[in-house]
C-alpha cells in the first residue's frame, strides 16, 4: 500500500453552469514529497484543490487518499482523514489568540459536543489536555510561542503564514495543500517559509501539494510539478524538465518571463 | 443624580440582563450563520409560553417550568432550521432571502402563539416572595433571583465560549466558516449547538420577563428591536458585546423615564444606538472583538 501515491486524482471534473473549470484533471502526488501546481490564472488550479479539500463536489472522476475513495466527502471528514488546505490570503481567525486559533485545529476530539464539553468527564479532559500540549509543542516549533495569547489580527503577515502551517498541523495531517503560500509576502520572508516546509518534510515526514505562482520557490522546492492550462493538465514532471516543456513554455512560463 | 430614582438600578439591571441573555443568542447566530433572524423575538415568545403551558397547563412549580422551556424551546429552534433555513442555506440562499423568510415566519408564529393563547395577558403561577428594601430600592425575592439566574447564565456562556472546544469552534465558526472547516470543524454540528444554545437562552429571558412582569402574545417581538440595538451596539456576532449592549441599553431605558415619557423607552435605546454608532461605528467593544 505505502508503494501507492498517497493522493491520486482521476479524471476530475468541475463545472459552473456552463463554465468547466477543470476537465478529465489526472495528477498523483508521492508521499513525502512536495509536489507543485502551477498554471495561467484562471486554469483551475484553486478549483481542483477546492475539489479535492471537499469544498466542491466534483461533477466526475475520482479522488483517491491513502487508497480511500475521499470523492464528495465533506470536508470536515477530510480533514479528519488527514488532508487539509491553507489559503491564499493567509487566512487566520482574527478575533482569537495564536493559542486558540491553534485549537480550533485539533480533530483527536470527539467532535463539538454540548453534554462533553459541559459535563467535562474523564476521557474529554484528557483529549483537551492532548490538545492544549500538540498546540504548545506547534507553537514553539513554528517559532511562534512569542505571540502565543496575541489576537491573530495583530500579527504580521509572515507570522500569519506560520500560524496557517500550524494549525495545519494542528489537524496531524498527511498531506497539505498549500495556496499560494508566498503570495503577499516580502521578499526576505519567503525564504523563511521556503526553510520551514523543506524543514517541516523532513522532520516530521509530511507531504505537501503547493499552488505557487512565484516561480523561484516552486523550482526549488518541488519534486514533482503538475502544469495546467483551462482545466486540463498539459505536463508533469521535475522542475528540470518543465522549465524546458515547450507547452509549458507556450502556456505559461513563457508569458510569465515576458512579464517579467 | 438628582431627581433620578434609584429604582432605576434594579429596572435597568433586570430589563438589561433579559435583554443581554436573549441578544446572546441573535448575535451567536448571526455569527455562525451570518443571517439576522427576524423571528428570534418570537423564540423567546414560545419560551415564555411552554414554561406556561408546563406551570400554569400542567401544575409543575416555575422552575421546573423555566428547566422544561429550555429543551422544548431548543427544539422548536431546530426543526424550524431543519424545515425552513437549512433547505435554504443548501440551496445557496444568501443573508436578504433568509431574513426575508424570517421577517414571515416572525408573523406566522406570532399569530399561531394568539390563536393558541389568546392575546390575552398571562401569568405564572407563583409567589413572589418578600420585597426587600436596600438603601431605599425595592427589590423582590424573584426580582434577584431574574438578576442572579442572568449573570450565572452569562458566566457560563463566557465559559463555554472560552474553555470548551465546542466554544472555540463556535467562535471560529463566526470568525472564518471555511477556515473552519478545513481545521476539521462540522460547521452544521455547530450550527445546530449554537440553535440550542442561542434559543435556550432565549427561551430563559422569556421566562425571566414573564416573572417580572406578564406574558402576552408580542411580547417577544416588541423587544426584537431592543435585542437588535444591543447587538448592534456591541458590534454584530459578538457575544460580549451582546451583553454589553443589553445591559447599556436596560439601564438608559430605564434612566430616561425620569426626562420623557416611559412610552419612549424604545426610542430611547435607539437614539443611544445611533449615536454610538456615530461615535463608534464598530461598537461598543469595536476592534476587539
Amino acid at each position: 500500500m505505502s508503494a501507492d501515491p498517497l493522493l491520486s486524482i482521476d479524471g476530475l471534473r468541475k463545472t459552473f453552469g456552463g463554465i468547466v473549470a477543470v476537465d478529465g484533471f489526472d495528477m498523483t502526488v508521492e508521499r513525502n514529497s512536495i509536489s507543485g501546481l502551477i498554471g495561467p490564472n484562471g486554469a483551475g488550479k484553486t478549483t481542483v484543490f477546492r475539489t479535492v479539500s471537499g469544498f466542491h463536489t466534483p461533477d466526475g472522476g475520482k479522488v483517491l487518499f491513502d487508497g480511500d475513495n475521499i470523492t464528495g466527502d465533506s470536508v470536515h471528514d477530510i480533514v479528519e482523514a488527514g488532508l487539509t488546505r491553507t489559503f491564499q490570503e493567509a487566512r487566520t481567525f482574527q478575533t482569537m489568540s495564536v493559542f486558540e486559533n491553534l485549537l480550533v485545529g485539533w480533530t483527536g476530539h470527539q467532535g463539538e459536543q454540548l453534554l462533553r464539553a459541559t459535563t467535562g468527564i474523564r476521557s474529554y479532559r484528557e483529549d483537551e489536555q492532548a490538545a492544549i500540549d500538540r498546540a504548545e509543542q506547534l507553537l514553539s516549533y513554528m517559532g511562534l510561542e512569542g505571540v502565543r495569547d496575541q489576537r491573530a489580527s495583530q500579527l504580521a503577515v509572515g507570522e500569519r503564514k506560520l500560524l496557517e502551517v500550524a494549525r495545519a498541523l494542528m489537524t496531524e495531517p498527511e498531506l497539505i495543500l498549500l495556496d499560494e503560500p508566498m503570495a503577499g509576502l516580502p521578499t526576505d520572508a519567503t525564504s523563511d517559509v521556503i526553510e520551514y516546509i523543506e524543514r517541516i518534510r523532513a522532520e516530521r515526514d509530511q507531504t505537501f501539494l503547493i499552488i505557487e505562482h512565484d516561480m523561484d520557490t516552486i523550482m526549488s522546492l518541488c519534486d514533482e510539478i503538475t502544469v495546467m492550462d483551462a482545466g486540463r493538465k498539459i505536463a508533469t514532471g521535475p522542475p528540470a524538465e518543465i522549465r524546458n516543456d515547450e507547452a509549458v513554455v507556450d502556456a505559461y512560463l513563457g508569458t510569465e518571463a515576458e512579464i517579467q | 443624580m438628582i431627581g433620578v430614582d434609584p429604582q432605576f438600578i434594579v429596572n435597568g439591571a433586570i430589563i438589561g440582563s433579559t435583554i443581554a441573555l436573549a441578544a446572546i443568542g441573535l448575535t451567536l447566530l448571526f455569527g455562525v450563520l451570518d443571517f439576522i433572524n427576524f423571528a428570534h423575538g418570537e423564540y423567546l415568545t414560545v419560551g415564555a409560553y411552554s414554561a406556561f403551558v408546563v406551570n400554569a397547563t400542567l401544575g409543575l412549580p416555575v422552575w421546573a417550568a423555566a428547566v422544561l422551556a429550555v429543551p422544548i424551546t431548543a427544539v422548536f429552534a431546530l426543526a424550524i432550521d431543519r424545515a425552513v433555513f437549512y433547505p435554504l442555506r443548501r440551496q445557496g440562499a444568501g443573508g436578504l432571502a433568509l431574513l426575508i423568510t424570517s421577517v414571515g415566519l416572525s408573523i406566522v408564529l406570532r399569530n399561531v402563539i394568539e390563536a393558541i393563547w389568546s392575546s390575552d395577558t398571562r401569568s405564572y403561577a407563583f409567589e413572589s416572595g418578600a420585597t426587600l428594601n436596600i438603601l431605599g430600592i425595592k427589590i423582590t425575592m424573584v426580582q434577584i433571583l431574574i438578576i442572579v439566574v442572568s449573570v450565572v447564565l452569562m458566566i457560563a456562556i463566557h465559559l463555554l465560549l472560552t474553555q470548551t472546544v465546542l466554544g472555540i469552534s463556535m467562535r471560529a465558526t463566526a470568525s472564518n466558516r471555511s477556515l473552519a472547516m478545513s481545521s476539521g470543524v462540522d460547521a452544521e454540528r455547530v450550527v445546530k449547538w449554537t440553535w440550542v444554545i442561542g434559543a435556550g437562552l432565549t427561551a430563559i429571558a422569556g421566562v425571566l420577563i414573564g416573572l417580572n412582569t406578564v406574558l402576552r402574545p408580542s411580547m417577544g417581538f416588541s423587544l426584537l428591536l431592543v435585542m437588535f440595538a444591543a447587538v448592534i451596539l456591541g458590534g454584530i456576532g459578538d457575544p460580549y458585546g451582546a451583553m454589553l449592549g443589553g445591559l447599556a441599553i436596560g439601564f438608559t431605558q430605564e434612566i430616561s423615564v425620569v426626562f420623557v415619557s416611559a412610552s419612549y423607552k424604545p426610542a430611547v435605546a435607539f437614539i443611544i444606538m445611533v449615536l454610538l454608532l456615530l461615535w463608534r461605528p464598530e461598537g461598543l467593544r469595536g476592534g476587539t472583538a
